[in-house]
């Protein structure tokens, strides 16, 4: 095959990708095999033909494929077949890129950009800090509909994490606000009892509310099917749900004090380079006990760093392994040892 | 096939992939460059709307994918055949189609020249 064609054909494998899955895996090898047969065909008869033949399949492709996907979404079928060792592989690098995008995105580049060495000037810092709450909305849309598209594959799961998170905050801030609304209108100091009863209440309001959007979140997995699927793969592979809620880890550890010292933004920066290479090393391990220990070293060296910039974070560190590891609960119940899901 | 279990009538592509399929096993290639011709170039599958059609064929068990264990064939070039299933949904419309042309024909004649 002369060149053109054979770019072509590259480009047109790469297109493919749209198509679900299970379709690619029936037809990818005919429809390249076809496409190319096609292209060397045209590249015979003329440059016209060769127009006519790409436009054709250019126009068609996408059209096709979100046919296949619709489809797929109205039959609301999947199979989670047990997959054989020999079908898990490492993820594709533009899949890896994609899932690391919120670790880079909420760890160094905040970081830098927010408390940064060489500190750029204000204007970028300002410009950043006016873009971030809609770049982390886009970004957090972004991975619920490629998650929604995909099955949840591996790589969303940083980008539901950060759902998770942000659900979670706004709870706690909720919570806080009305406790503090509240205080305020008791004149005078308030007492020991008052205040304890308060942190009480506090402490209680929020697990309440957390429990009340896990109740919601468990019903709508029993009534619409894309969450069902989302529940089974967690309940299969609990490590995804723990790599998603490790981005709480990043976005926890990048930062909060600054004073224009070098070593001191290194300090800061450096968890967060700690936990992306943690979550590379998740996203391309095809073993489960390699995609756990990328985790737990990952953040076990992230908090440590942090830990020398300053002891408060102990209690990060004693908040967020018990929180990113609780989906390891689910690995309590038998059959252990389950195959890894195949992406 | 009773009057119940006559199919809807087919789109030209499906038509066209049935008919060529009606002589004999082929791959998807040659499924594309028969539609053309039989066509007379009026039909012109793409790569997405031919493997489209023959994933909907194979699920309706019109058609079957060959196993070529045993053969040359090259892996990626998979030949299908038509079902009995397949020609008789492929004869249904046939004979719906000369019935269109038998009554579209009388029809003009009563109008006269």
């Amino acid at each position: 095959m002369t060149h053109l064609p054979l770019l072509l054909a590259r480009i047109y494998a790469l297109l493919l990708r749209l198509y679900p899955r299970d379709f690619r895996d029936e037809f990818e090898g005919e429809m390249k095999t076809v496409f190319a047969d096609a292209v060397e065909e045209a590249a015979r008869a003329g440059p016209l033909a060769l127009v006519r033949v790409c436009w054709r399949e250019l126009w068609d492709l996408p059209i096709h494929s979100a046919r296949e996907r619709w489809t797929r979404l109205q039959k609301g079928s999947f199979t989670m077949s047990t997959p054989t060792p020999t079908q898990v592989r490492p993820l594709s690098w533009p899949e890896i890129l994609i899932g690391l995008f919120p670790f880079l995105l909420f760890g160094p580049v905040a970081v830098w950009l927010a408390y940064p060495f060489p500190y750029p000037p204000d204007s970028v810092s300002g410009w950043f800090v006016r873009v971030e709450p809609p770049l982390y909305l886009l970004c957090l849309l972004f991975g619920l509909v490629a998650g929604w598209i995909t099955g949840w594959r591996r790589w969303t799961f940083p980008y539901l994490g950060f759902g998770i998170y942000l659900v979670g905050g706004w709870i706690m801030s909720t919570v806080n606000d009305l406790l503090w609304s509240y205080a305020s209108g008791f004149h005078g100091e308030l007492g020991w009892p008052q205040v304890i009863l308060f942190q009480v209440a506090g402490f209680a309001l929020i697990l309440g509310a957390f429990a009340l959007v896990l109740l919601v979140a468990y019903f709508l997995t029993r009534v619409v099917h894309r969450l069902r699927m989302l529940y089974v793969i967690i309940r299969h592979d609990w490590t995804r749900l723990s790599f998603g809620l490790t981005i709480g880890a990043v976005i926890a550890m990048s930062g909060s004090d600054h004073e224009e010292d070098p070593v001191l933004t290194a300090l800061v920066i450096l968890p967060s380079l700690i936990l992306l290479f943690s979550a590379l090393s998740y996203l391309r391990s095809t073993s489960r006990s390699g995609q756990v220990w990328s985790l737990l070293l990952g953040l076990g060296l992230a908090v440590s760093v942090s830990i020398l910039r300053h002891g408060w974070y102990i209690v990060y560190a004693m908040m967020l392994l018990p929180i990113i590891f609780l989906p390891a609960l689910f690995a309590l119940r038998p059959p252990q040892n389950k195959p890894m899901l195949a992406e | 096939m009773t009057a119940a279990t006559v199919p809807p009538p087919l789109t030209e592509a499906t038509f066209f992939i049935l008919l060529s399929l009606a002589a004999g096993p082929t791959h998807g290639y040659a499924i594309m460059k028969d539609t053309r011709a039989l066509s007379e170039g009026r039909v012109v599958l793409s790569t997405g709307t031919l493997y489209g059609a023959l994933k909907r064929l194979l699920e309706q068990q019109w058609i079957r994918r060959l196993d070529d264990r045993g053969t040359a064939a090259p892996r990626d070039r998979k030949a299908y055949a038509l079902t009995r299933q397949g020609r008789r949904v492929l004869g249904a419309e046939i004979s719906r189609l000369q019935k269109l042309v038998r009554t579209a024909q009388l029809q003009t004649q009563r109008a006269g020249p």
